[in-house]
């Protein structure tokens, strides 16, 4: 729930575009939202739904080329970012936003001990001397759970488990305390019985700091036990954006019901799983009118030509989707 | 403890290899046609024999090959057939010095010109700096290093007179050999270093570190860089190997007093002691270096195990 009424990223109207050789895609279109200090806000879609895109955008990191930032702005703590130096950037990343990555195999650099990728941040942000990095390192270690942190702290990535490696990742995210963390698909690459531990672990260090997280993932379970807010992103645009009690409830978009009635449920028998018909858009020929009507099952043929604008409901808690159907009533009446 | 273990078994493998190609020169060398003896003069019988007798070249062929091994374990590698007082342990003393100093300073140009150029060229992939060193790579790699020498002594000896045509003893005249001899190492030193820095960059812990707000700089250097020297570092070992050949040929060019055209002399003299000597060299000085490589391969990359 959000602890205060400024929101400390805000994100309108963001456009990023790819110049590949087969043409421009769109990968982020038009999409806005906040973020609130201590809040975690999840940010569900599949491959190719610009979610990462947008994400890597909040810290600079697009890679231009081929991408590039056509639109929109990104307001942290009402600084634009956007529109930041390569200078000012440095002091963004690491200190304020901080990300952590989907594959710890291979986000931490396997030539240098995790001591040293660990003590570079505080180095740089917070001016430590390396006797004092160290020391502090050590402390962050043992804080994500990492036993022996005293002797494994000399040791290289490739000496850690998966779980162990994400436990460093977070430690190195988080030891500046910065306001967001970005996390991209963070338990992804693990085991379900690692996941759970490490989803803990994110939930323990919010509450100590008070950081406000942005939880990439397609894994609605794991949305369900751990944001606040959840926004979907569908093809480069959001679609729906509510809680996540009111997402799971009363879903808006057909995307979304797809989502949610395609995640396995212990309550719900041994019925087959319902798949989302189709396949991913080609975000190079994306359909006219709604991206989503080549799929959808309430498909008519207003949805074919208008593209459906973001309708905020005038409820509490917010929830904003991008259907111009009213599916709820369509759904109870099939 | 590991490293020790590593290094008596590489000895054990050099004693063998040095042994193996005794052996086969040995044999190679009196199979081929004419001798130490035959030269221009025609030598009376006499005089002959008394040679033979002196160089030990008329005892039968096995116990000529057991006394030389036996006088090679003791790093005895005997009197040299055609530069007389002299022994080859003596012209090896010589010449080996000044091949490596040329060798070294080779080296030194190939992997700081190489490695400065492949870093530029992938940190700033498709720019004018990348064209023209990637250009100025394949044409080093392309033109044999006796053409680039005479093309170089026109240019520097002749137009600019900066530096003397040949010789040796002076800090330049040392450097234009050196240059010509590093030159296509430089060449193939830019193209690895490129290659592997393009591919280290790709990877997602350049992405983390750049997340972790560190500048452009620090983020080649102290991440990059390492990941792009092992293709570069493994490549050493045969371009070593290369710069002992290249060298036999520039050192003729530049009138160079090194090991290199002793040895061209001694094979086509057949003073086979002198050839002997040199070969023996250049083999353990070979697997000496190959075998740095691999200790610095384990030393770059923390999950390479020595074996």
């Amino acid at each position: 729930m959000p602890s205060s009424d400024q929101p400390i990223l805000e994100v309108k109207d963001l456009e990023v575009e790819f110049h590949t050789d087969s043409g421009v895609v769109q990968a982020v279109n038009r999409v806005s939202f906040d973020l609130y200090p201590g809040e975690t806000l999840g940010i569900v879609g599949e491959s190719g739904s610009g979610k990462s895109v947008t994400n890597l955008t909040m810290l600079g990191l697009t890679p231009q080329p081929p991408g590039k930032v056509v639109g929109g702005s990104v307001k942290y703590d009402g600084q634009e970012l956007l529109s930041l130096s390569q200078k000012q950037w440095q002091n963004v990343r690491g200190k304020k936003i901080a990300m952590i990555f989907q594959d710890p195999m291979t986000a931490l650099n396997p030539f240098l001990t995790v001591e040293e990728q660990l003590v570079e941040v505080t180095m740089l942000h917070m001016g430590l001397s390396r006797a004092e990095a160290s020391k502090h390192a050590i402390e962050l270690l043992q804080k994500v759970g990492i036993p022996g942190a005293e002797k494994r702290i000399g040791d290289y990535p490739h000496q850690f488990s998966g779980g162990m490696r994400q436990r460093v990742m977070i430690a190195m995210a988080i030891s500046c305390q910065p306001d967001i963390l970005i996390a991209d698909e963070p338990t992804t690459a693990l085991d379900v019985t690692i996941q759970a531990q490490i989803l803990e672990l994110m939930k323990t260090m919010q509450q100590e700091f008070g950081t406000a997280i942005i939880f990439i993932t397609h894994d609605l379970g794991v949305v369900a036990s751990i944001c606040d807010r959840v926004m979907v992103m569908y093809a480069g645009r959001k679609v729906e954006l509510s809680t996540t009690v009111n997402i799971f409830k009363h879903p808006r978009h057909p995307y979304t019901m797809g989502l949610l009635s395609s995640a396995p449920r212990w309550d719900q028998g041994e019925d087959e799983l319902q798949a989302i018909d189709g396949q991913p858009p080609d975000l190079l020929n994306l359909p006219t009118g709604c991206s989503f009507n080549p799929r959808c099952q309430f498909v008519q043929d207003e949805c074919l030509q208008q593209t459906p604008p973001l309708i905020t409901l005038d409820e509490q808690p917010v929830h904003q989707h991008a259907c111009i159907r009213e599916i709820r009533y369509l759904k109870e009446n099939r | 403890m590991q490293v020790l273990t590593f290094l008596f078994k590489r000895f054990g493998w050099m004693i063998i290899t040095v042994w193996i190609v005794f052996t086969v020169s040995f044999f190679l060398m009196r199979q081929i046609p004419g001798g130490p003896l035959n030269g221009e003069r025609v030598l009376s019988e006499a005089v002959r024999a008394r040679l033979e007798a002196r160089y030990n070249l008329d005892a039968p062929i096995s116990e000529q090959y057991f006394t030389h091994l036996w006088n090679t374990v003791r790093l005895d590698f005997g009197p040299s057939f055609k530069m007389q007082d002299f022994t080859v342990n003596e012209v090896l003393a010589q010449g080996f010095p000044v091949s490596a100093a040329l060798g070294i300073l080779g080296m030194v140009f190939a992997i700081t010109i190489g490695m400065t150029s492949g870093v530029v060229s992938a940190v700033r992939r498709n720019s004018v700096y990348d064209y023209s060193f990637m250009l100025l790579a394949t044409l080093g790699i392309a033109i044999p290093n006796f053409v680039l020498a005479a093309m170089l002594i026109v240019i520097f000896v002749f137009n600019l007179q900066m530096f003397p045509a040949a010789g040796w003893g002076d800090i330049s005249q040392i450097i234009l050999p050196a240059f010509c001899l590093g030159a296509p190492f430089a060449g193939y030193i830019a193209r690895l270093t490129r290659t592997g820095m393009l591919e280290v960059l790709g990877n997602d812990y350049i992405r983390t570190a750049y997340a972790k707000g560190l500048s452009p700089r620090t983020v080649v250097l102290k991440h990059g860089l390492r990941g792009a020297l092992l293709p570069v570092v493994s490549y050493l070992g045969p371009a070593i190997a290369g710069i002992l050949t290249g060298s036999l040929v520039l050192e003729r060019i530049f009138v160079i007093p090194g090991m290199g055209s002793h040895f061209i002399e001694a094979a086509i003299q057949r003073d086979y002691t002198l050839a002997m000597g040199a070969l023996l060299t250049y083999t353990v000085l070979l697997f000496v270096m190959n075998t740095l490589v691999d200790l610095a391969y384990s030393i770059i990359d923390p999950r390479v195990k020595l074996e």
